[in-house]
């Protein structure tokens, strides 16, 4: 069974329809990365994913139960491409508000905290507002807080846009050792060489996936010898309604 | 129920981390009030009255009923009043009093007015006064009233008046003061949380909540409740001022005094957040304040609705605040209890209610459980 599934999933805003009917499943212990150019329509099929929007039509199951749930998204982390915290917080604030929503308080907090500041590369200066952070700083405080409850299966808009080279191989470990240790990630990027670290990688393309398949498996077939000559290749050949 | 409070744990932070939003709105209504009572304790203007071809007596009686006064001649009045240098001008003319008045305020042109016609009065029962018993020569004294019967041109006394509510030392400002003791606390309630939650959605958060497991219901309650929390102290804070040092007068029980206006205060704020659902930037915030506040305080009651149309007083009487400024009144001004302002809390407690559910279903636009 896999973690997450979606299925025909139409998305439309006004007139302009911006997914026409995608589908997905991710197993356990897997990275799905999704590459696509800006305005492709990542965000908006990972916020449908994590819940956070509704499909015009189309399924999403969680764990094998229909989403949106608060039961399920308890076993979900989510961070949006904006870092969304409470810039008039210090990051201890943040993190203690995020925390106590999945039920996280006291020592266990403060556990979960130092695990998910390590993970995200990050020290916190007390006192210190996260408006004062530097914009790398903010992003990674934005992961730490999807991170503190451990979840399961963990959605990341752009989780390394605007990080630079050293933090973004750093984050990208912590990731593979997630994945080792039995948790799902599904990650959006425009980078290429973060999308070589995924699993598998589902290409997208004004809101259909053109391919889908392993980083080597996709090389293959495009017969190119980076990713980005393959992404060309596939999106030259137009091809529409892959399922991931 | 966990959850509101972290929300509203997480509120308090802010307010914290903000002591500017948290001295503006503790102070401005307190300086808001402090100068309007001043303005209004201010004492009745003296109008300046220049007088032309008239008796010395009618100018010293227009000067005991409170205008300045100043000989002038017809035609230097009539300039003097023309650049709004005096306000008014009585004179003579074929034996009755004509007046010219400066005309642009109307507060000014109904002190010269009523000036003169009080001096008109005075000095007329002056005349009457005058009427003293001839004396004839050898000592004979004739007193014609005795002879004729004349009108009685008395002096009237003071009538004796007994307060029934508020006393004799209450200013005309502290009719209004307590109608804006709960405006301010409404304004600026209303602006604070309406932004607040503005900022909620475009900073992402509000997003970002809606992918955890809160309930729709718990994030609006966390709001309820920080903001409600501050606002007990700040409606304490205002009130308290408001009563022991700007000296508003109060009949009543202080404590009826804050709940009223934390009744108020949480309509202000449930109705801040669900406007903010229709504003995308701040200052769009500020221009739905204009069309959903403003007409509010404006017919709270503040100002006299009894003589206005209908369907003005009907619009008064759909508007949350009106209730909130009348019970205000009630309690401050004629020490009613709660069985006096009940009927207004209920109605104040209706609105908190259904502006509530109206929230949580707003939400819904954003998750639909
Ligand atoms: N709330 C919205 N209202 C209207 N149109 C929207 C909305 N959100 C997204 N769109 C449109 O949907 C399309 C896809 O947007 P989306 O944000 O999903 O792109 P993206 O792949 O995440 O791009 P980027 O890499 O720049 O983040 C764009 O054309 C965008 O204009
Ligand atoms: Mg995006």
């Amino acid at each position: 069974m896999p973690v997450l599934a979606a299925r025909d999933i139409v998305q439309r805003f006004g007139q302009q329809e911006v997914l026409h009917g995608v589908s997905l499943g991710v197993e356990r212990g897997e990275v799905l990365g999704l590459l696509g150019p800006s305005g492709a329509g990542k965000t908006t099929l990972v916020n449908i994913l994590a819940g956070v929007a509704e499909p015009v039509s189309g399924l999403v199951k969680a764990f094998g139960e229909p989403m949106p749930s608060l039961e399920l998204m308890r076993r979900m982390g989510y961070m949006a491409q904006g870092d969304a915290l409470y810039l008039d917080l210090t990051a201890a604030e943040n993190l203690e508000f995020f925390g106590a929503i999945y039920g996280l308080t006291g020592p266990a907090l403060k556990a979960a905290a130092a695990t998910a500041l390590q993970t995200a590369r990050l020290s916190v200066e007390p006192r210190k507002q996260a408006r004062d952070y530097s914009g790398g700083m903010r992003r990674r405080l934005s992961l730490a807080t999807a991170l503190l409850h451990e979840p399961e299966l963990l959605i990341l808009d752009e989780p390394t846009i605007g990080l630079d080279p050293l933090h973004r191989v750093e984050i990208w470990e912590s990731f593979r050792k997630m994945a080792a240790a039995g948790r799902t990630l599904i990650v959006t990027t425009h980078v290429m060489d973060e999308a070589e670290r995924c699993d598998r990688l589902a290409l997208i393309r004004d809101g259909v996936f053109i391919a889908i398949g392993t980083p080597e498996d996709l090389k293959a077939r495009a017969g190119a010898s980076t990713l980005e000559d393959a992404f060309l290749h596939f999106a030259r050949a137009e091809g529409g309604g892959h399922n991931a | 129920m966990r959850n509101a409070l972290a929300v509203t744990v997480r509120i308090l932070r802010q307010f914290k981390h903000d002591p500017r939003t948290l001295f503006m709105m503790i102070v401005a209504p307190i300086l808001a009030l402090f100068l309007l009572d001043i303005i209004f304790g201010a004492p009745a203007y003296e109008p300046l009255v220049l007088t032309g071809d008239v008796p010395g007596d009618f100018v010293s009686a227009l000067e005991d009923a409170g205008a300045r006064t100043a000989r002038a001649g017809h035609d230097d009045a009539l300039a003097r009043i023309g650049t709004a240098d005096a306000d008014g001008y009585v004179t003579l003319e074929d034996d009755s009093l004509r007046v010219w008045v400066e005309g642009s305020d109307a507060a000014k042109t109904g002190a010269v007015v009523r000036a003169v016609t009080r001096a008109q009065a005075e000095t007329l029962v002056s005349l009457e006064l005058d009427l003293k018993p001839i004396e004839l020569p050898g000592g004979l004294e004739i007193d014609i009233t005795k002879y004729i019967d004349l009108p009685d041109f008395k002096a009237p006394e003071a009538p004796e008046v007994t307060y029934v509510h508020g006393s004799e030392d209450m200013g005309s400002f502290d009719y209004y003061g307590p109608v804006f003791i709960g405006v301010f606390i409404f304004f600026f309630v209303f602006v604070t949380s309406g932004i607040s939650f503005l900022r909620e959605r475009t900073g992402g958060t509000l997003e970002r909540l809606m992918a955890m497991p809160i309930h729709r219901w718990e994030l609006v309650l966390g709001y309820a409740q920080g903001f409600g929390l501050f606002t007990v102290a700040q409606s304490a804070i205002v009130v308290l001022a408001s009563i022991y040092w700007v000296g508003f007068p109060n009949f009543g029980s202080i404590w009826l005094v804050l709940l009223i206006a934390l009744s108020m205060a949480l309509v202000s704020l449930l109705l801040g957040i669900l406007v903010s659902e229709f504003a995308s930037t701040e200052l769009q915030m500020m221009q739905l304040l204009q069309i959903i506040v403003i007409p509010q305080i404006l017919l709270s009651g503040m100002l006299d609705l009894s003589q206005t149309p209908g369907w003005m007083q009907f619009l008064s009487r759909v508007f949350p605040v009106t209730y909130g400024a009348d019970a205000m009144r009630a309690v401050m001004l004629r020490s009613e209890g709660i069985g006096g302002v009940w009927l207004d809390l209920v109605v104040l407690w209706a609105f908190i209610v259904v502006l509530f559910g109206a929230n949580v279903v707003a939400l819904k636009k954003y998750r639909r459980i």
